[in-house]
């Protein structure tokens, strides 16, 4: 196929979420929005065509390589943002051998997820305001993916932050949903310092680097940050997919709409730290001592998922820890340079969890059901498939310290949150008590106590 | 001198502000101290209009003195655009203030002397075009002071605010400070000038200080801040003083305390920890922050401390981000100070430690506050994000370190901010429907607007990044 009518298709695949994430933006100022059929025809439409899209690149590319041995990426977007003083900043996107399959991945789970949620939030009061929030996850995951240096990939990475906080905190009136959003975005926040320090450091290293061929060329780095920029990455990467010790954040982000929780924990944002790994370890000269870092931190998880999920209250919790887990030995993958088997095993691992958590609460249902038509407590032989949700007593002591250490990793960033509360209020005293004395007054109100004054 | 000539100079800004200040006390002095919103309106308009025939007549030589064509030459009214600080600081200036009274609550509710404002404002002008340091402070010890008149005045009708005469004794001793620093740094000039004193380098290292303590308390920088917060959160409906603060803060971070520092000790360690210190001081302590009112104020002292650290050690193009920053600092905040006076005009909202659910009803202001705090925490698609990329690209080479700095601060600030987002406009609503909290045109419009200016220089910023940069250079 032509490589400019590809690039053309190419582009399509992020333009079509960004005209109906802006087409939305303008719905939301009118009555419009209320009108659930409009909503779901524009983003079916755009999510569809996306796929399309990326679906003829993804058989170009198939073509290609049977032909040629190898994929050569494809810039579809380059949009000059501003340059001056010697440092420009363009926004380049590009397709190729790696990030297709990411691409690909994404748009079948968005076009699956948006599916479900018209059935599942029918009726809802927020029904625009979670296609809005899909569509721009949407927009920051295929930023991600394609974008065509770290910079670029930061700039999705903090669209999939605030949307992830934004909807995991969608049915608001609950407190402990808010609490829990925040404890998320906490997560997202802190490692965000990794990649965007290192995307800057990249920047100034590898003037105008871009990702090229799939593993053909490794950049070096100077030796001042040959260490340091991988571990910012690493960094990043460990809280993006919860990785220990910042896993305490995924139960809790399991609080928004199930659907939500799927294509963000299941399939595409959990994974979004796996990707990060899997450009630096195609695009930097990664030196040993991370990489065994990376191993370590992945087999850790792993460990981690597998236990803590065994003593989980709730189906979604424990499939988050299963996700976990499974996102640790992709790591290890990684680390080992086993990238293809890394892309595949994310690329299934998405699917599969995707489809377990949006298929729990129907099966929750259906249990329930079974029940209340047996009018008895099931029989754990007679369950079949069903007798997975039936609790097994357990008991040992792996049972006892899973239990305790999931309690204690409960907590995750609570911690540090409060330290930095106390410093603050410690800080913000010193300031009132200062007031004060030059002003010659009492100290002001405790800054401990608010509230609304009508 | 034509007419054209005096239209579109500086002066005449001035002579209108001062018309409208004379307007206004003859209206106090007959009692009616109500705000008119239509005719500070109209001054603000007609003050827009001139700015921009300012724009137009300092553009490329034009053959002949038609108005139409002056004011019609996109072109040379871009180039003029791209090399006039003072272009740039008129246009935020006025934009700032029409602003600030579409955000300003009808009367009866406020009692405002706008006498007070208008004054400022052409001092404002004033300092904004004069070219001789001399008459630069002059102009601000007389800012200076009405602004520290104006702090009285609003404290003495904030009736239900105990600590009302201490943040005004508080704001008055720093600010009395500024004006005893720039009078004697006047002073040391004049007497410069006649020769009464001979020049001496310890008498030029004085006079250096004071311009740089009297810029750091007005502009509010690390440890000069004090004051600010309380300021920033004075239970008021209304953002005038806010906006002259900024505004006169601005001034004299560009006009003096940048030149000196740049100029005099670029690779001091001061100049440098400061604010290094301060960006980090004011991310703690805005952490911990419940009261909704402090939260731009917090923001602008991150901001002032970025503002500092561009235009330290580094070279004419960090001044482009400083401005850039500036600029970014100016909207944004603008718009978190209408919101929380908003919220705070409508619903007596002042501090939050649990969720109040207002996003229920007011939808666009919840917007307008994210979009305003996600710019000034570096959000991609908004105009703090460009700035971010330009500090940062120059930052890394130069001071690595201060990436990392910069970085946790942003961190920090944005988790801050998203917190009390979530308390003001998320959970369950504590206040009932009525028909107060449908928003009114006026409040629509500038909540638009400053999204707007927000989202889609943040989208497309080669425009502003190129008039920026001349500037800096």
């Amino acid at each position: 196929m032509n490589s400019t009518v590809l690039e053309l298709i190419g582009s399509v695949v992020f333009i079509a979420p960004l005209v109906t994430l802006i087409l939305l933006s303008f719905i939301g100022w009118t009555p419009l929005k209320s009108r659930e059929n409009v909503i779901k025809g524009i983003v079916a439409t755009g999510q569809s065509v996306a796929l399309f899209c990326a679906l003829v690149v993804g058989v170009a590319f198939v073509g290609q390589y049977f032909s040629t041995g190898r994929i050569l990426p494809l810039a579809v977007i380059h949009h000059p943002l501003f340059s001056f003083n010697h440092h420009s900043v363009d926004f380049n996107l590009q397709l190729d051998g790696m990030n297709i399959w990411f691409v690909l991945m994404a748009t079948v789970l968005s076009n699956i997820v948006g599916v479900f949620s018209r059935h599942y939030l029918h009726r809802d009061p927020g029904f625009f305001r979670f296609f809005y929030l899909i569509v721009l996850f949407l927009v920051g995951v295929l930023i991600v993916f394609m974008g065509s240096s770290f910079q670029i990939i930061f700039m999705g990475w903090e669209f999939v932050g605030i949307t992830s906080a934004l909807l995991i905190s969608f049915f608001t009136l609950r407190r402990e949903t808010i609490d829990n959003a925040l404890h998320a975005f906490w997560a997202y926040r802190v490692s965000d310092i990794g990649l965007l320090v290192g995307s800057f450091l990249v920047a100034a290293s590898i003037p105008g680097h871009m990702f090229g061929e799939l593993g053909a060329h490794r950049y070096p780095l100077p030796s001042e940050l040959a260490l340091i920029v991988p571990f910012l990455f690493l960094f990043s990467a460990m809280g993006k997919s919860a990785q220990f010790p910042y896993s305490s954040w995924l139960p809790r982000a399991m609080e928004g709409p199930t659907s939500s929780s799927a294509i963000f924990y299941g399939g595409l944002s959990i994974h979004a730290g796996v990707f990060l790994l899997l450009r630096m370890r195609s695009e930097l000269m990664v030196p040993t001592p991370v990489l065994v870092v990376m191993a370590a931190v992945g087999l850790v998880s792993c460990v981690y998922g597998v236990l803590l999920s065994q003593v989980q209250s709730d189906v979604k919790s424990a499939l988050a820890y299963a996700s976990l887990s499974q996102v640790g030995i992709m790591f290890v993958e990684i680390s080992l340079g086993w990238s293809q088997i890394a892309i595949f095993h994310c690329i299934g691992h998405a699917f599969l969890r995707t489809y377990q958590i949006l298929k729990c609460s129907s099966i929750i249902h259906q249990f329930v059901e079974f029940e209340d038509a047996h009018q008895h407590d099931i029989d754990r032989a007679k369950a079949g498939i069903l007798s997975l949700l039936i609790a097994r007593p357990r008991k040992g002591r792996l049972f006892s310290f899973s239990f305790d250490f999931a309690l204690r990793a409960a907590s995750g960033p609570s911690d540090i949150v409060t330290t930095l509360e106390r410093i603050s209020r410690f800080f913000q005293r010193g300031e009132d008590r200062w007031l004060a004395l030059i002003g010659r007054g009492a100290t002001t109100q405790n800054p401990g106590q608010g509230g609304i004054r009508g | 001198m034509d007419s054209w000539s005096v239209l579109s100079s500086w002066w005449s800004l001035c002579v209108l502000f001062v018309g409208a200040c004379l307007v206004e006390l003859w209206r106090e002095r007959k009692r009616q101290l109500y705000y008119s919103r239509g005719f500070a309106l109209s001054v603000a308009i007609i003050a827009g209009v001139l700015v921009l025939l300012q724009g137009g007549s300092h553009s490329s030589p034009v053959p002949n003195d038609d108005l139409t064509s002056n004011v019609l030459s996109a072109s040379s009214y871009v180039s003029y655009i791209r090399f006039s600080a003072d272009y740039v600081f008129s246009v935020v200036s006025i934009g700032i203030l029409a602003a600030a009274i579409l955000f300003c609550p009808t009367a009866p509710l406020v009692r405002v002397r706008m006498s007070r404002i208008f004054a400022m404002q052409a001092l404002i002008f004033g300092m904004i075009h004069v070219r001789d340091t001399e008459w630069f402070l002059v102009l601000g010890v007389a800012l200076t002071l009405e602004f520290i008149f104006a702090v009285w005045y609003d404290s003495k009708n904030l009736l239900d605010d105990e600590q009302r005469f201490t943040r005004a004794r508080a704001l008055t001793a720093y600010h009395g400070v500024a004006v005893g620093a720039m009078s004697v740094s006047l002073l040391l000039r004049l007497v410069d000038q006649t020769g009464m004193l001979a020049h001496t380098a310890t008498l030029g290292m004085v006079d250096m200080a004071c311009l740089c303590v009297a810029s750091a308390i007005s502009f509010g920088i690390f440890p000069f801040h004090g004051w600010v917060l309380p300021f920033f959160s004075t239970p008021r409906a209304t953002v005038f003083l806010p906006v002259m603060c900024i505004q006169a803060g601005l001034l004299f971070f560009f006009r003096v305390y940048a030149p000196i520092v740049s100029t005099y000790n670029h690779h001091s360690l001061i100049f440098v920890g400061i604010p290094v210190v301060g960006i980090l001081y004011a991310a703690l302590l805005f952490f911990g922050e419940s009261r909704l009112k402090r939260i731009p104020g917090n923001l602008y002292l991150s901001h002032v401390c970025l503002m500092a650290i561009s235009v330290v050690g580094l070279d004419a193009a960090s001044f482009t981000a400083a401005i850039l920053d500036g600029v970014n600092t100016v909207v944004a905040t603008l718009g978190l100070l209408g919101v929380c006076a908003l919220l705070h005009s409508r619903f007596g909202v002042r501090g939050v430690l649990v969720p109040t659910g207002l996003g229920t009803f007011f939808p666009e202001i919840a917007v307008c506050y994210l979009v305003c705090v996600l710019s000034l925490v570096g959000f991609p698609g908004t105009l703090g994000f460009i700035e971010e990329e330009v500090l940062l690209g120059q930052a890394v080479g130069h001071h690595n370190l201060l990436v990392a700095v910069i970085a946790i601060a942003l961190t920090l600030n944005g988790f801050s901010s998203f917190r009390l987002f979530a308390r003001v406009f998320m959970g369950q609503p504590v206040l009932g429907h009525d028909s107060e909290t449908k928003l009114l045109i006026r409040e629509r419009l500038i909540i638009y607007s400053i999204i707007a200016v927000i989202i889609l220089n943040g989208l497309a910023p080669s425009f502003i990044v190129d008039s920026l940069s001349h500037i800096g250079h």
